[in-house]
């Protein structure tokens, strides 16, 4: 693995609800390489855009975080106010479910990229136009010029995912945190952002963190897989190996309830039961009440993340076990 | 006035409201005001007379060719004194919605972004005044510092800083929580250009058009403290002066000071309040 860019550690963060703390992030660890793209999946609610946000440190007053988010060697959540816009305005970037909401709707979208270069990059008007053009290039926009003087409404979803795309390549970050950024655009466009996304990552060595409830788009782009259940970490694998042979009966069931074009399945092969609601998280593992292979120790004790060999961990007491039972939920050989 | 504007709508104190609405209404309000600017500009060029010329020898007379509304009390040319009150008429709420607008838009932009302890501060000073019947605050302002135009405007001013604060507040509350206010935070934006180069002008609309439409409300207001003798003095022609004189008029059956004067300030406000209306419509359909 080349240089390391981000580095989570222990990761827990608190959202104040209703004058209640509600643990949302609850020890997550993770890292993501220079040229690498992490993927973070899970269900609505286990935690992938909050612990993105920690990272970024948008979170709403009075959340607690804990735990240390390194990027590049600096703990980003010991930043003051002025040296955190220093990080931002240099080594971050994110991109948003909702491109539309995203983007200033009164200003041209050139404006808001050549702002950016001038105003993080200390770019002159001349520069900053060339620029932009160039981004906006870059992002596979055949007419950057008529792009320049668009105003966001004049502009499709999947254009203004690009700008925006632009517009947080203006910084020339290091990291991307795209959160559910291909959500909201049909699948044509989506395969477009992906591709830029993966030019990104090979040309331009950006780390990338792709949140998604989507395995088949996290599977198209991404080298490692994290799966988030209920706020954890509950297995991490490289992308092919966890396809293969998922270790944790929540990875496991999520590969099984994707459609498949080629069975002609009746009817799709859901997870019983829901996420477990905020502040509700059952003790031992969080999966336990929904895990077909749950056995005592699961509802009691929880799980630590144990190494998967070559390379991984997750967090399941059965996992290494080899009985017909463990096999037949988890399938793949072993 | 409403104690609680909903956020993007503009506060309005009366229910009705000329039917004049969309383009037609704008471009129609807005020639009306155009005409009412080139009156009061060319006031000396239009006027027939001087408006504060007395003739004793023909007081309250009808109308007659030289005099198309006829005179006041002391034979000043009505028609003239309408023309130039329309001077204050104008310049009083011009300064009304200048000053408040400078006032109270920066403030709650930033006390709106930030919240904390200067929103809490401003907010409750604002429900203070607000407690005031605004009438009464600007008239006890006035009889602290002694009438005059400039009190009087002053004093209405302050009464229409807590309205477009309030406003104003409403729409930056709902902007801020928008995702491109986010985005501009994690450009690593200052807050002051977060908020006054993105957060603005997203909320200029719906406080442009409350400041339209408190320019007829501040005239309607300072033409009744005139009335009652706190705003522009005798002899300068105002319309709420033109008022105040008028009703001796009355008596002896010449409507033409009051009548005219009543319909002058009427169509004004009216033009103002259309104005104002088309443009918190456009604001509002725009995004």
């Amino acid at each position: 693995m080349s240089e390391l860019l981000l580095e989570v550690r222990d990761l827990r963060t608190d959202l104040p609800v209703e004058g209640r703390m509600l643990p949302v992030v609850r020890g997550v660890t993770l890292t993501v390489a220079r040229g690498e793209v992490l993927g973070v999946v899970g269900e609505s609610g286990s935690g992938k855009s909050v612990t993105a946000r920690s990272i970024m440190r948008l979170l709403p007053s009075g959340t607690r975080v804990q735990g240390e988010v390194l990027l590049g060697g600096v703990d980003v959540l010991t930043l003051d106010a002025a040296a955190l816009r220093r990080v931002r305005a240099r080594e971050m970037a994110m991109i948003f479910q909702d491109p539309r909401a995203s983007i200033n709707p009164v200003k041209t979208c050139g404006a808001q990229i050549m702002e950016v270069l001038r105003v993080d990059r200390g770019l002159d008007r001349d520069a900053a136009r060339a620029r932009a053009l160039e981004l906006l290039e870059q992002v596979s926009i055949s007419d950057p010029a008529r792009v320049m003087d668009a105003y966001p409404t004049e502009l499709s979803g999947g254009m203004l995912q690009r700008v925006l795309i632009a517009i947080a390549l203006a910084v020339e970050p290091a990291l991307m945190i795209a959160d559910e950024a291909t959500t909201s655009l049909d699948v044509t466009v989506q395969a477009d952002i992906l591709a830029i996304l993966e030019r990104l990552r090979s040309e331009e060595q950006i780390g990338l963190v792709f949140i998604t409830h989507d395995l088949e788009l996290a599977a198209a782009l991404c080298d490692r897989i994290v799966v988030m259940y209920a706020g954890r970490v509950v297995e991490e694998q490289p992308t092919a190996a966890l396809f293969a042979a998922p270790r944790h009966p929540y990875t496991a069931r999520l590969l099984a309830a994707r459609p498949d074009i080629r069975a002609r399945q009746e009817r799709l092969q859901a997870i019983p039961g829901r996420p477990p609601a905020l502040g509700e998280i059952p003790a031992g593992c969080p999966f336990h009440p929904r895990c077909p292979l749950a056995i005592e120790t699961c509802v009691t004790e929880q799980p630590a993340a144990r190494p998967i060999d070559p390379e991984g961990h997750a967090a399941c007491h059965r996992m290494d076990e080899t009985t017909a039972e463990v096999r037949a939920v988890l399938g793949g050989e072993r | 006035m409403s104690a609680a504007a909903p956020a993007t709508s503009v506060a309005v104190r009366r229910a009705w409201v000329p039917r004049l609405r969309g383009a037609g209404g704008l471009a129609f309000s807005g020639a009306v005001i155009v005409l009412l600017l080139a009156m009061a500009a060319g006031a000396s060029l239009l006027a027939p007379h001087d408006p504060n010329a007395i003739d004793l020898t023909n007081t309250v007379a009808g109308s007659s060719a030289a005099h198309p509304l006829g005179t006041d009390q002391l034979g000043r040319d009505v028609l003239s004194r309408l023309i130039y009150g329309s001077r204050t008429a104008l310049l009083g709420p011009l300064v009304v919605v200048v000053g408040s607008t400078l006032i109270a838009v920066p403030l709650s932009l930033v006390a709106g972004y930030r919240r904390g302890w200067m929103d809490s501060l401003l907010s409750r000073l604002w429900d203070a005044m607000f407690g005031f019947p605004t009438l009464l605050l600007a008239i006890a302002i006035v009889a602290t510092f002694g009438p005059g135009f400039w009190t009087a405007t002053l004093s209405v001013t302050a009464i229409y800083v807590p309205l477009l604060a309030r406003v104003t507040r409403g729409a930056v509350l709902l902007e801020r929580e928008k995702p491109y206010v986010e985005a501009c935070r994690l450009q690593g934006y200052s807050q002051s250009r977060i908020v006054f180069a993105h957060v603005f002008p997203n909320v200029s609309g719906v406080v442009g058009a409350q400041a339209v439409l408190n320019f007829g409300y501040s005239l309607l207001d300072l033409a009744g403290l005139t009335f009652l003798g706190f705003g522009v003095q005798a002899p300068t022609a105002d319309w709420g002066q033109m008022l105040t004189d008028g009703r001796t008029s009355l008596v002896q059956h010449s409507y033409f000071e009051v009548v005219s004067a009543s319909i002058a300030i009427v169509v004004t406000v009216l033009a103002f309040n259309a104005f104002g209306y088309a443009l918190a419509e456009r604001a509002g359909s725009r995004r």
